[in-house]
């Protein structure tokens, strides 16, 4: 088993060097990205703004909780978005066109080698904002972070990404049921719509929604929330168990499509 | 006309054939604008200092949600990747424009986009207790005018970033920037007047308020008659300019522009 996990550890940094060597080929590309990338974060900034012109509280979350809130939300989508975006969201394509077959015939678990060949490595700077709104946030509230704040955010945030990596792995599988399915990155906008407020938000108005919004819970909110000192502690064993429930119930449903996949010589 | 109605049926034809990817993308439009009329009435729940009721915030979301697909343009990346690519070349030939098939795919998969649409933003209505505003014959021609600007405005503004293509790589990058304004300026993210006026006045000066904001100020009855005259005129006035810059770099594009042919 732990043999296994080093082999596959291996792996990864073999690809995560190849792939930083490639991102440096494209240096304007690299740029650019991180320029329009900072126009975003004043878009989140101007929003926040606006809203809280005209109240002190959203739903129980002050300015400064919601600086922190984002903040966490930033570097769990910094670290999706660098190292598994480009790969999830190419599983409808490779199921359409058949290039799947390249990834089955590895002799490697097959969701593992299709999560991680590329990394977009540009995303650093995400997870160097997203601390910036941390601590911003906390300076907002009058509290200190303390060491042990610092080590809950970074223990939370691998747990907000597995609950992330999730989300985002359950909507390409339905690929396997459709042949194009290129709204999947649309679906990776509402998601992360729907995840940049708390999502007691959307409970405040339609209790029942939280059947709805519960998957989002676990990226940002409760890890956010914990931090905070905003729920009791049982809701810290819950963190760290349902992330890896949906990341076994992702492995489980992967196997159980790849049944129906036809490749491209069929 | 014969030939750009034949590609809008082609559009038609295709994004019938893809409707659960369609459907995608419906679903995804309405998110958003439903994310933020949440947060807006959990902040009116507690608060009155808002500039606006709780019933005109609802309605503008609603109207946004109508009123955005018919506006919408996606063809730019598209452009881009042909130009690179050089799958525009074959177009360069063909007894057409090649903005004909970009127009045609475009109108051809608002057609089912709507035909979801409609219903889902009908029953959105119902639900959230409100009524679709009622307009005088006047107010309603200057609606639809305006309703067809913005769309023309938006789909030039798309267009233009695609052509960008001829002379940079990284087109997205542009169409990301681009994005990034018209989130904030066009409305799309919430009601222009709930800015703070410098922002206001801003966004009254960029184009992006005329591509989608306008036709909802106009169904919402927020403009005096004079405003009303002003705006449309402002809007006539980009929607001038961007064919201009379209045309201009479309001629220049096609002039410089070098690729295999396939």
């Amino acid at each position: 088993m732990v043999k296994n996990i080093f082999r596959y550890l291996n792996i990864f940094k073999t690809l995560f060097k190849y792939n930083l060597a490639r991102e440096m080929e494209y240096r304007a590309n690299f740029i650019t990205k991180n320029i329009v990338s900072i126009g975003w974060v004043f878009v989140q900034v101007i929003v926040i703004e606006v809203i809280f012109q005209f109240t002190n509280s959203v739903a129980g979350w002050s300015k400064g909780e919601l600086f922190i809130f984002l903040g966490m939300l930033r570097i769990i989508k910094a670290l999706f978005d660098g190292l598994f975006r480009p790969n999830i969201f190419a599983i409808p394509k490779s199921i359409g066109d058949g290039t799947l077959d390249l990834v089955l015939t590895k002799p490697l678990d097959s969701l593992f080698l299709i999560s991680i060949k590329q990394q977009v490595v540009y995303e650093v700077s995400e997870i160097i904002i997203g601390t910036i709104f941390i601590l911003y946030g906390f300076s907002i509230t009058g509290e200190t972070l303390t060491i042990l704040n610092a080590l809950q955010i970074v223990i939370f945030s691998f747990f907000g990404l597995a609950a992330y990596y999730s989300l985002f792995t359950i909507f390409s599988l339905l690929a396997f049921f459709s042949t194009r399915l290129s709204s999947v990155t649309d679906f990776n906008e509402v998601v992360n719509q729907g995840l940049k407020f708390p999502t007691n938000i959307y409970t405040t108005i339609i209790p029942g929604i939280i059947v709805l919004v519960f998957p989002l819970l676990f990226v940002s909110t409760l890890p956010a929330s914990i931090i905070l000192g905003k729920v009791s502690p049982i809701f810290v064993l819950i963190q760290l168990t349902f992330p890896i429930i949906m990341l076994f119930l992702i492995h489980f449903l992967w196997n159980k499509c790849l049944l129906r996949y036809s490749s491209a010589s069929s | 006309m014969y030939k750009l109605s034949a590609f809008i049926r082609l559009g038609i034809i295709d994004a019938f054939e893809y409707r659960l990817d369609v459907l995608g993308f419906v679903v995804s439009g309405i998110a958003r604008p439903i994310i933020l009329l949440a947060v807006w009435t959990v902040v009116l729940l507690s608060n009155n200092s808002v500039p606006a009721t709780r019933e005109e915030i609802i309605q503008y979301y609603l109207l946004l949600l109508l009123v955005s697909p018919f506006i919408s343009a996606w063809a730019g990346i598209f452009i881009a990747s042909d130009i690179r690519t050089g799958k525009i070349a074959p177009f360069l030939t063909k007894p057409f424009p090649y903005i004909y098939q970009v127009l045609g795919n475009n109108i051809g998969e608002k057609v089912i986009k709507l035909s979801y649409l409609i219903p889902i933003v009908g029953l959105l209505f119902f639900i959230l207790n409100q009524s679709f505003p009622v307009l005088n014959p006047i107010l309603l021609v200057t609606f639809i005018t305006s309703l067809l600007m913005a769309a023309g405005i938006n789909f030039l503004i798309n267009l233009c970033v695609g052509l960008s293509a001829f002379w940079i790589d990284e087109a997205r990058s542009v169409e990301d920037a681009v994005d990034l304004f018209a989130y904030v300026f066009s409305g799309k993210l919430f009601p222009l007047y709930l800015l703070p006026i410098f922002w206001q006045n801003v966004a009254n000066i960029l184009p992006f308020r005329y591509t989608l904001s306008l036709p909802i100020e106009i169904l919402q009855s927020k403009l005096t008659s004079s405003e009303l005259v002003y705006s449309l005129g402002i809007q006539l006035v980009w929607l001038a300019i961007f064919v201009i810059i379209y045309k201009v770099m479309w001629s220049k594009g096609v002039k410089r522009y070098s690729a295999f042919a396939n």
